[in-house]
């Protein structure tokens, strides 16, 4: 039986990583490992979704979002790759489209998103996907693609992530098993809310919590006030237009 | 045929399956406990005893998820009682700007959306009884002066935000009950950060986020962004250790305001409700 590739890291690694707490599926397998020790009950099968392992890229690092904690995770992490690289580009190279209001609002986000950013790749370690740029054509997908010498086509792009962060955190929350890594999600979650609605506000005000379509931003809620949240089965395919390393990457999510 | 393939076909017709015989982890401990070693023989047997105590007595809603929705139920109520008695309540001198504002009557509307789910999730049987409210019983003027009046309703849905947080892992035995919070708890949060704004005249001189424990808004901002209880499982706003990683973000020049706002935190039930019910009950 294979190990999961968290039980080889460094022990100090290990200790400080929230991910290596017992998970359930760890635990899983040191049990089935301690019953053939044991004998008695045929335990050697791992269930379906137990995916082989990937082949490794050349950096070690992982290309598939696995149909467990660690791929919804690593979900997460592209996400937040592609939120916190795109405010860095705004920032950077796009500041004199913006009021110094906006511009300072503007740089926090892209702060938490790379605090976010960090967060996940600190605590997946070595589990984590490779890293990922950005594609700003979307594919070519002129719909989503962003111009950033326009402010329109940015704010548009900035609450399209946003929303999308909210949708995705959201529709995969039930399907992550681990509390505590519910709770961090939950945790970042709301904080990707606030900024989509102000997002949503720099674009029509008063639609951050629309239930109808308010200029150019569609509603945010459906009709009874709920958040939009989607599976990442329907997230991952407008996620990896965005993403230029797309073709390396695959996925068992639900 | 193996006893896991077993299990994750019966998870997979069945999503809270292994929420209900508490974790896939609980069943090795069961298999194991005791050094009693578990035959073949034995296994239709163990199989059975589990699968009782998996699905004994679940007729309706989960008596946690009952009382999960209980709690939600009863801040949507108050909150949705507290934007409708500033917006159209005799007692309100709030100016039309703020009583005709189409972000505020938006905000109501979704509140009561939010009472109309929960209670339809809740069932008429099981819904709380009535609180009641007194909305000026600490901030005095909290209809009458405008600023009051924003800076209540910011830590209004802060708390909202907080309280939802603290209790999700509470509806992970109810897959579907858990999504409807969690789709909940991201429009308070959508609130909370037009608040923000508006409480500062829309000049985006106010953010959306929670920077620290918010010590420069005062008023009921004083206490709803400290620690609740435990500390250890409800952090200060100020909070900077996130899953057990800390200083990991030193030198990289991000001030450290932005590490408190990156992450909310959530609230336990008695905190939460202990300092509505000072404020705002009767």
């Amino acid at each position: 039986m294979s190990k999961l590739p968290i039980l080889e890291g460094p022990e100090t690694e290990r200790a400080s990583s929230p991910l290596n707490k017992a998970v359930d599926r760890r635990s899983f397998l040191r049990y089935t490992g301690a019953t053939a020790v044991v004998g008695g009950l045929l335990l050697a099968g791992c269930g379906d979704d137990d995916d082989p392992k990937p082949t490794p890229p050349a950096a070690g690092l992982k290309t598939k979002f696995t149909k467990d904690d660690f791929g919804i995770l690593n979900y997460a992490y592209a996400l937040e790759q592609l939120e916190a690289a795109f405010y860095t580009k705004v920032v950077a190279e796009a500041a004199s489209l913006f009021t110094a209001a906006e511009l300072g609002l503007l740089s926090q986000i892209r702060d938490h998103e790379i605090i976010h950013r960090e967060f996940f790749k600190r605590a997946l370690g070595d589990n984590r996907i490779i890293d990922i740029t950005v594609d700003y054509t979307a594919n070519g997908d002129a719909s989503l693609a962003v111009d950033f010498t326009s402010k329109a086509s940015i704010l548009k792009g900035a609450r399209f992530f946003e929303d999308t962060g909210v949708q995705a955190y959201n529709g995969a929350g039930p399907y992550i098993q681990s509390a505590d890594y519910l709770l961090l999600a939950g945790k970042i979650v709301s904080v990707e809310a606030r900024h989509a609605a102000l997002l949503r506000d720099l674009i029509a005000p008063n639609s951050f919590a629309s239930k109808t379509a308010m200029g150019t931003v569609p509603a945010a809620l459906t009709a009874d006030g709920r958040d939009m949240s989607a599976l990442p089965s329907a997230i991952l395919p407008t996620a990896l237009k965005f993403i230029t390393q797309r073709a390396q990457l695959s996925s068992d999510l639900w | 045929m193996n006893l896991l393939n077993i299990f994750d076909s019966i998870a997979k017709a069945d999503e809270t399956f292994y929420d209900r015989i508490d974790s896939r982890r609980s069943i090795f401990k069961h298999m194991l406990s005791g050094g009693k070693k578990v035959s073949m023989a034995a296994a239709p047997f163990f199989l059975s005893s589990l699968l009782n105590k998996a699905y004994a007595g679940t007729s309706g809603v989960n008596e946690t998820v009952l009382q999960v929705l209980q709690y939600a139920y009863r801040l949507e109520k108050f909150e949705e009682a507290f934007y409708r008695a500033a917006l159209s309540g005799p007692t309100s001198t709030l100016p039309a700007s703020v009583k005709n504002d189409v972000g505020l009557n938006e905000i109501l509307a979704n509140e009561t959306s939010h009472v109309g789910l929960l209670a339809g999730a809740i069932g008429t049987a099981n819904l709380p009884a009535a609180d009641n409210y007194n909305f000026s019983k600490v901030y005095t003027d909290v209809f009458t002066n405008e600023t009051t009046f924003f800076t209540v309703a910011m830590a209004i849905e802060d708390t909202g935000v907080r309280a939802y947080k603290g209790r999700a892992a509470e509806l992970k035995v109810d897959p579907a009950t858990l999504l409807i919070a969690l789709n909940i708890h991201s429009v308070e949060a959508r609130h909370a950060s037009f608040l923000r704004r508006r409480r500062m005249g829309m000049t985006l001189a106010g953010s959306g986020w929670i920077t620290g424990e918010e010590t420069s808004v005062g008023g009921p901002g004083a206490g709803l962004y400290k620690a609740g209880n435990p500390a250890a499982s409800f952090p200060s706003e100020n909070n900077t250790t996130q899953g057990g990683i800390s200083g990991l973000y030193a030198g990289n020049g991000i001030p450290v305001e932005r590490y408190t706002e990156a992450f909310d935190e959530p609230l336990d039930k008695d905190t939460v409700l202990t300092a509505v019910a000072a404020t705002f009950f009767v």
